[in-house]
């Protein structure tokens, strides 16, 4: 028989608590899963589908239309995809933010941008465009220079090479060089950019360094010394520089030699080849020595200073046809036709023709 | 028609682990059939096509026309509405001892399906299609043609005693797809054709399935369709379902905000199709959870109610059998959600690491817990809907599908206006609501079953 009792515990498919408890716990869960803070990160990080996260950001855009971080991750999407119209729309609003971070993020895009659209012309041979946009590229280096934005020492200094930005590059370089004081490829560009910027104290200091740590290609470094002295009219520290290396070099005694005679010091230069001169065996190059210091004391006002010369060591040559011959013309260039006199009459009682 | 459910009982009765596998497998397959299945072969195809043939490869084009030829052809224009009518007539078919008239009626609403298709399909393909060549036309059109006969050939093979052949059916030919498009698809004519062909197979082998079940003096009857035997609740509660199922994706392509044009005048959505289908693909277990409840355990427990109803049991009997069947619902219900939640949560935990090994954007994922939960929800209405069919409960089966309609259409134009956080909660929580709905319907449908049954005869 059914009963009361029966009919009051019969089960349902679901009580009205159960119902309300399920409608709750699937709520809960679809709050939970809300995604909106967890859209941005991933929009950022994705790098595979280009299409598919600035599809994500024009709606995000759409609902937070002054959300310039948005703007931003949307303008780099934009540059990555090949979209660059929109980018460089998006870009040039962005430029103005009063938020540093986006103003900064704004402005290297915008070089990115414009340095790739730099490669397309040339590429495409638009010289004209080229050369426009090198110039808007400059403009915007500067811009991101004296600003202080790179934050990538290794970039900013690419960079101001590819614009020629000698300040930048030189300032970049430096802080390279604070990571490898001693990486000798480093200071040789730092040296070269110090002189090219008329920067000289710091010229002479790098050379300092490269002569002490690049002993392989010394003799480099101090003739490079030497061309800076020069450059900067430093002619006694020259002079300083030339003396304290002839003496065991014969290249810097010649080079001593010529800066003398550059400075018109011919007896001083003469002297210096006679030392010369003295210190060479060679028969052949003695003469060389010879010869120079002749014709650096021709160079003088006073041309008896070479007759003296030639008269002091006219004994010695007197074998030597080309060389007698040639003291003979000097005597009669200077006008001392006594001496040339004597030695002709030396040579032929010789019996030399 | 509860045919399978005795068959699949007998494998469970084997009592070996095994047995439950093979249940469930059976079941995921006759359930699912060619809606996830294709899903799956496409994209399958896509992904094999594209390590093939690179970037250069079809395979995207092919997987949006082939979607729009199942979403259009097989599920909403045609199919939607023939099939539950068609499911329903079958079953009074037996019910009255007329098996004999389920071949030709099953032929009859092939050629309805056609008859009605066509006309409709051909301008439409032609006006979509228009720069397509006309091989490329022929090839989309015969496709329909064939998805429908496969739609309408599996509301019987579900029920057949030849399932086995039914499941090899599915797998001989979507391997064949798949194998084909690797190896032979390199335009999107030939993609499109492997396709057809494959269905073709399978619509064949299904066809000779039926033909083999059932027999038959005529050849073909459209009685089903006449109007006095036309069930038009069910017609419009299976459009209305469809057309429920798939609006969410005709917006989401469509608006501007979200879609592009992919081929002609087809469109696609690359922040939806992705999560959608993943979110279709993790419902298998719960459908087959959901049919083999249904057509074993819920069915006997029908049967022994209407049985005793009719053989005029005791109240006490029939009232019992009425609280089996409150507790196979019950427990079908609590263990679709359970089963489903439990791989839900293996998915959300997993799917970063399967998304990066497979270079799916992790973008995708926000989007793909919420149509997760929304395609479980999904899972979980139709259960309740089935069962209502079960007890003849047209009109509010048909009422809570349209719910459906209107609820995914309004929610998820106003979940793509509220920004892409929203995206997928129009879905989700148009479900959840027409759910929670159904969940009142079917307490009080069964709560007031008896009353019904004896006063309302």
């Amino acid at each position: 028989m059914y009963s009361i009792e029966q009919e009051k515990e019969k089960p349902y498919v679901i009580t009205y608590k159960e119902l309300f408890f399920t409608f709750l716990v699937f709520s809960a869960i679809l709050i939970v899963l809300y995604p909106k803070e967890m859209l941005k990160e991933q929009i950022l990080a994705e790098s595979s589908n280009y299409d598919l996260s600035m599809l994500y950001l024009k709606n995000l855009l759409v609902h937070s239309p002054k959300d310039e971080t948005l703007m931003i991750i949307l303008a780099k999407q934009s540059l990555l995809s090949g979209k660059k119209d929109l980018s460089l729309r998006l870009l040039q609003l962005l430029v103005q933010s009063k938020d540093k971070k986006i103003h900064k993020e704004a402005t290297l895009l915008s070089y990115k941008l414009e340095k790739e659209n730099y490669f397309y012309y040339q590429d495409s041979g638009q010289k004209k465009q080229q050369k426009k946009t090198l110039e808007k590229l400059t403009q915007l280096f500067e811009l991101i220079y004296t600003e202080k934005i790179f934050d990538d020492i290794e970039y900013g200094y690419r960079e101001a090479t590819f614009v020629n930005n000698r300040g930048a590059r030189h300032l970049f370089l430096k802080q390279k060089l604070q990571n490898e004081p001693f990486n000798i490829t480093l200071l040789e560009e730092d040296y070269y950019l110090e002189k090219s910027l008329k920067h000289w104290k710091d010229a002479f200091k790098t050379l300092q360094l490269l002569q002490n740590l690049d002993i392989e290609n010394k003799h480099k470094w101090i003739l490079a010394e030497y061309y800076t002295y020069m450059d900067t009219k430093k002619y006694i520290e020259a002079e300083n520089l030339l003396k304290r290396y002839s003496d065991t070099s014969t290249y810097f005694s010649t080079k001593l030699a010529k800066f003398y005679y550059m400075r018109k010091k011919y007896l001083k230069a003469s002297q210096v080849y006679m030392q010369l001169f003295k210190n060479e065996n060679n028969y052949s190059q003695k003469k060389n020595y010879f010869f120079k210091a002749l014709e650096v004391l021709q160079g003088s006002d006073d041309m008896n200073q070479a007759a003296y010369l030639a008269h002091k060591h006219e004994n010695y040559y007197l074998n030597d046809r080309f060389v007698r011959t040639k003291i003979v013309k000097l005597y009669v260039t200077v006008g001392r036709l006594d001496l040339a006199q004597k030695l002709s009459i030396k040579i032929m009682n010789r019996g030399f023709k | 028609m509860a045919g399978i459910g005795f068959e699949l009982r007998k494998i469970l009765k084997e009592d070996r682990l095994l047995s439950l596998t093979k249940v469930y497998g059976y079941s995921a397959i006759l359930s699912s059939g060619p809606w996830v299945i294709s899903i799956i072969a496409i994209i399958l195809v896509g992904f094999l096509n594209l390590a093939n043939l690179g970037e250069a490869s079809d395979a995207f084009r092919f997987q949006v026309v082939i979607t729009y030829a199942i979403a259009l052809a097989s599920s909403l224009i045609i199919t939607g509405v023939l099939q539950l009518p068609f499911t329903r007539y079958v079953a009074d078919l037996i019910f009255n001892h007329k098996e004999d008239e389920i071949l030709p009626s099953y032929f009859g609403a092939i050629f309805m399906a056609w008859g009605l298709g066509l006309p409709l399909v051909i301008p439409f393909y032609i006006w979509v299609f228009e720069e397509q060549s006309f091989i490329f036309i022929i090839g989309v059109v015969s496709t329909f043609l064939v998805l429908c006969g496969v739609w309408i050939s599996s509301i019987l093979a579900a029920s057949l005693k030849y399932y086995n052949g039914v499941v090899w059916a599915y797998f001989i030919s979507y391997a064949l797809i798949v194998l084909a498009s690797y190896y032979f698809g390199d335009s999107i004519e030939v993609l499109i054709y492997i396709f057809f062909i494959g269905n073709a197979i399978l619509f064949t082998i299904l066809m000779t399935l039926i033909i083999k079940s059932y027999n038959s003096t005529i050849f073909m009857k459209i009685d089903f369709f006449l109007e006095e035997n036309f069930y038009w609740s069910l017609g419009v509660a299976g459009l209305s379902y469809n057309l429920g199922a798939w609006v969410d994706k005709f917006i989401f392509w469509y608006h501007p905000a979200t879609g592009h044009a992919v081929l002609g005048k087809l469109n696609a959505s690359v922040v939806y199709d992705m999560p959608i289908f993943l979110a279709y693909l993790s419902i298998l277990p719960g459908m087959a959870i959901f049919f083999y409840r249904l057509e074993s355990d819920f069915a006997e427990k029908y049967d022994l109610y209407y049985d005793a109803v009719r053989s005029g049991g005791t109240l006490g009997t029939i009232k019992r059998y009425r609280d089996d069947m409150v507790g196979v619902i019950r427990h079908a219900i609590h263990e679709i959600l359970m089963i489903q939640g439990i791989l839900d949560i293996i998915l959300f935990l997993s799917a970063p690491s399967v998304f990066k090994m497979l270079n799916i954007p992790l973008l995708y994922l926000g989007l793909l817990h919420i149509l997760t939960i929304g395609a479980m929800l999904q899972i979980a209405f139709m259960s309740v809907l089935a069962i209502l069919y079960y007890l003849d409960r047209k009109k509010v089966a048909m009422w809570l599908s349209i719910s459906f309609l209107v609820l995914n259409t309004v929610l998820t134009l106003w979940s793509i206006t509220l920004g892409p956080a929203f995206f997928g909660y129009g879905y989700t929580v148009s479900l959840l609501l027409v759910f929670i709905a159904s969940l009142v319907v079917i307490r009080n449908e069964m709560d007031r079953l008896d009353y019904e049954t004896f006063m309302l005869q």
